[in-house]
C-alpha cells in the first residue's frame, strides 16, 4: 500500500548533556488519519520523543524524515505540527483561551478568523464554550488541560502531539476527551500522537502503539487493542 | 504579499497581547510608571546639568540631560525585555510553542518588544507632558525633543534589542540571569552620555550614544552631523545582527543538547 507521506525515524538518539534519554530508535508511521500511542513508565523518553516529533528538539544522532518534504524535518514540523505539553503549562496565564489561540495561530501564519471558528466549534465537543473568554489562570486544572488541547487542535496542523492529555481530567471529561481525539482524527484528518498512562483512553482511541523501555522502542503494534489486551501486553513488556 | 500580511498580523497580535497583559498586570504597569516618573523628576529638578550646559553652550542643560535619559530608559526597556520574555516563556511553558512557528523566535521577540516600546513611549509622553507644567520648558520644546528622540530611538532600540539578545541567550542556557540586566543597565548609564556629554570615541559602541548626540545637536540648533548618523546606523546594525546570530545559535544548541522543559 502506498501512503501519501510517512514520518520516519532512523536510528534516533537524544542526549540531554551527557545523559542519554533515547537511543537507536527507528519507526515508520504513515501520515494518514491515525492515533499513535506512546506507552511506557515514567522517564522512558515519551515526552522527549514528542518534542522531537514537534521539531522543538533536534536529535543528537540519527534523523527524523518526512519522506515527501525536502526541508529538514524540524523546520517542517515547526509549522505543520503542534505540541501540547503536559501539566498546566503551554498557554499564557492572563490571556483567555481565544486570546491564546490568536497568539499562537499568528505564529503559524494561520487565518485568525478561521482558527477562532474552528475553536468555537471544537469547544462544544468538550463542553468548553462557556469558558472560552475566561482567563487561563482562572480555569481549574482539568479546564486548563482542555484549553491547551483545544488551542493546539484549532491550529489545524497535520500532526498533533498530546503529552498526557487526560491528566487532571475527571472520568466524564476523560470520556469526552477520548471521543474528541477520535473526532479530530476523523473530521480533520489529523495524525495524533498521544503519550499517556490512561489505559482506558489509550485502548479506546489508539490504533498504533509504540512501547518505550529504557529509551528504546521495544514493541510496535499496528492495530487496535482492547483495554484488557493493552494491560496484558503492558505487563508482558514491563515485567 | 501574503507573507507581508502574515507578518503584519503577527505584529498586531503581539501588540494586542502586550496591551492586554499590561492592563491585566496593572500593579506592575503602575509601578513602572512611578519608576519612570520618579527618575524623570530627578533629572528635571535635582541633577546638576551645568556641565552639560557649558559643553553644549546652551542654557538648556536640563533638556539635553532629559534627552539622554529618554534614550537610556527606552533602550534598557528593550534590553531587559529580551531576557525577561525568555524567562517568563520558559516558566509558563510557552517557549516550546513559540518555537513551533513559521518565523524565527528572535522576530517574535522583536515584535513583542516593539509593542512594549510603544507602551513605554506612551507612558513617557504622559509623564513629560505633566512635568512640563512643573518645569520652565515650553510645551513645544518638550514635544519636539520627545518626537525627535522617539524617531532616533527606534534605531537605537534595535541595537539595544541586539544587546538584549546576548542576555536572552544566557537565559536560554542558564535559565535565570538574575540581576545581570540591572547591573549592565546601570553600567550603561554610568559609561554613556546620559547625564554627561560623550567624551570618548569608544562610547559610540553603545547603541544610543550617537543618537543622543544627534538629537541634542538638532534640538539646540547646532545642525545634523552626517558621519555621526552613519556611525549610529552601523553600530546598531552590528549589535542587532550579532545579537540575532548569538541568540539563534544558543537556541539551536539547546535544541540539540538541552531541554526547554526544565526551568
Amino acid at each position: 500500500m502506498r501512503y501519501s507521506m510517512a514520518i520516519i525515524a532512523k536510528n534516533l538518539s537524544k542526549n540531554y548533556g551527557k545523559k542519554q534519554v533515547l537511543h537507536d530508535i527507528s519507526f515508520e508511521i504513515p501520515e494518514q488519519p491515525t492515533i499513535v500511542g506512546l506507552i511506557g513508565p515514567n522517564g522512558v523518553g515519551k515526552s522527549t520523543m514528542l518534542r522531537l516529533l514537534a521539531g522543538v528538539l533536534i536529535p543528537t544522532d540519527g534523523e527524523i524524515l518526512n519522506d515527501k518534504v525536502k526541508e529538514t524535518y524540524y523546520k517542517w514540523a515547526c509549522v505543520h505540527s503542534t505540541f501540547v505539553p503536559s501539566g498546566e503549562r503551554g498557554l499564557i496565564y492572563r490571556l483567555t483561551t481565544i486570546e491564546n489561540l490568536r497568539y499562537f495561530a499568528s505564529f503559524k501564519g494561520i487565518n485568525l478568523h478561521k482558527a477562532e471558528k474552528v475553536l468555537r466549534s471544537l469547544a462544544e465537543s468538550l463542553d468548553f464554550s462557556e469558558l472560552l473568554d475566561k482567563k487561563f489562570q482562572e480555569l481549574s486544572t482539568g479546564q486548563k488541560k482542555k484549553a491547551a488541547i483545544l488551542v493546539g487542535a484549532s491550529l489545524e496542523t497535520s500532526v498533533l502531539l498530546l503529552d498526557e492529555p487526560s491528566n487532571g481530567l475527571d472520568i466524564n471529561a476523560q470520556d469526552d476527551l477520548a471521543r474528541f481525539i477520535v473526532k479530530l482524527k476523523d473530521l480533520y484528518h489529523k495524525m495524533i500522537f498521544v503519550s499517556s498512562h490512561d489505559t482506558q483512553m489509550l485502548s479506546g482511541v489508539v490504533n498504533c502503539y509504540l512501547f518505550f523501555k529504557n529509551g528504546q522502542i521495544v514493541k510496535q503494534v499496528n492495530h487496535h487493542f482492547s483495554e484488557e489486551e493493552l494491560i496484558r501486553t503492558y505487563q508482558n513488556v514491563y515485567r | 504579499m501574503k507573507k507581508i500580511k502574515q507578518l503584519w498580523m503577527l505584529f498586531i497580535v503581539q501588540l494586542e497581547s502586550v496591551i492586554k497583559l499590561n492592563i491585566r498586570y496593572l500593579n506592575s504597569t503602575v509601578s513602572q510608571i512611578f519608576l519612570y516618573a520618579g527618575a524623570f523628576l530627578i533629572v528635571l529638578f535635582v541633577t546638576d546639568t551645568s556641565k552639560m550646559a557649558r559643553y553644549y553652550n546652551s542654557k538648556a542643560g536640563v533638556l539635553v540631560a532629559m534627552i539622554g535619559y529618554l534614550f537610556w530608559s527606552i533602550g534598557i526597556s528593550s534590553f531587559q525585555s529580551c531576557s525577561n520574555a525568555v524567562e517568563i516563556d520558559e516558566r509558563e511553558g510557552t517557549l516550546e510553542s513559540e518555537m513551533q512557528s513559521a518565523y524565527p523566535l528572535w522576530l517574535i521577540y522583536l515584535f513583542q518588544i516593539l509593542g512594549e516600546n510603544i507602551i513605554v513611549w506612551l507612558e513617557l509622553l504622559v509623564i513629560s507632558i505633566v512635568t512640563c507644567f512643573l518645569s520652565h520648558f515650553t510645551f513645544n520644546d518638550l514635544i519636539s525633543s520627545l518626537l525627535l528622540t522617539f524617531v532616533f530611538s527606534q534605531i537605537s532600540n534595535l541595537g539595544m534589542f541586539g544587546m538584549g539578545m546576548f542576555l536572552a541567550s544566557g537565559s536560554i542556557r542558564f535559565k535565570k540571569m538574575g540581576q545581570w540586566s540591572v547591573i549592565i543597565s546601570s553600567l550603561l548609564m554610568m559609561f554613556s552620555n546620559v547625564f554627561s556629554p560623550a567624551f570618548l570615541g569608544i562610547q559610540e559602541i553603545i547603541p544610543y550614544v550617537c543618537g543622543v548626540e544627534l538629537v541634542r545637536n538638532i534640538v539646540l540648533g547646532q545642525g545634523f552631523v552626517m558621519h555621526q548618523f552613519l556611525i549610529f546606523l552601523l553600530v546598531n546594525a552590528a549589535w542587532l545582527i550579532a545579537g540575532i546570530i548569538v541568540f539563534s545559535y544558543s537556541i539551536k544548541y539547546e535544541r540539540k543538547n538541552g531541554s526547554f522543559d526544565a526551568f
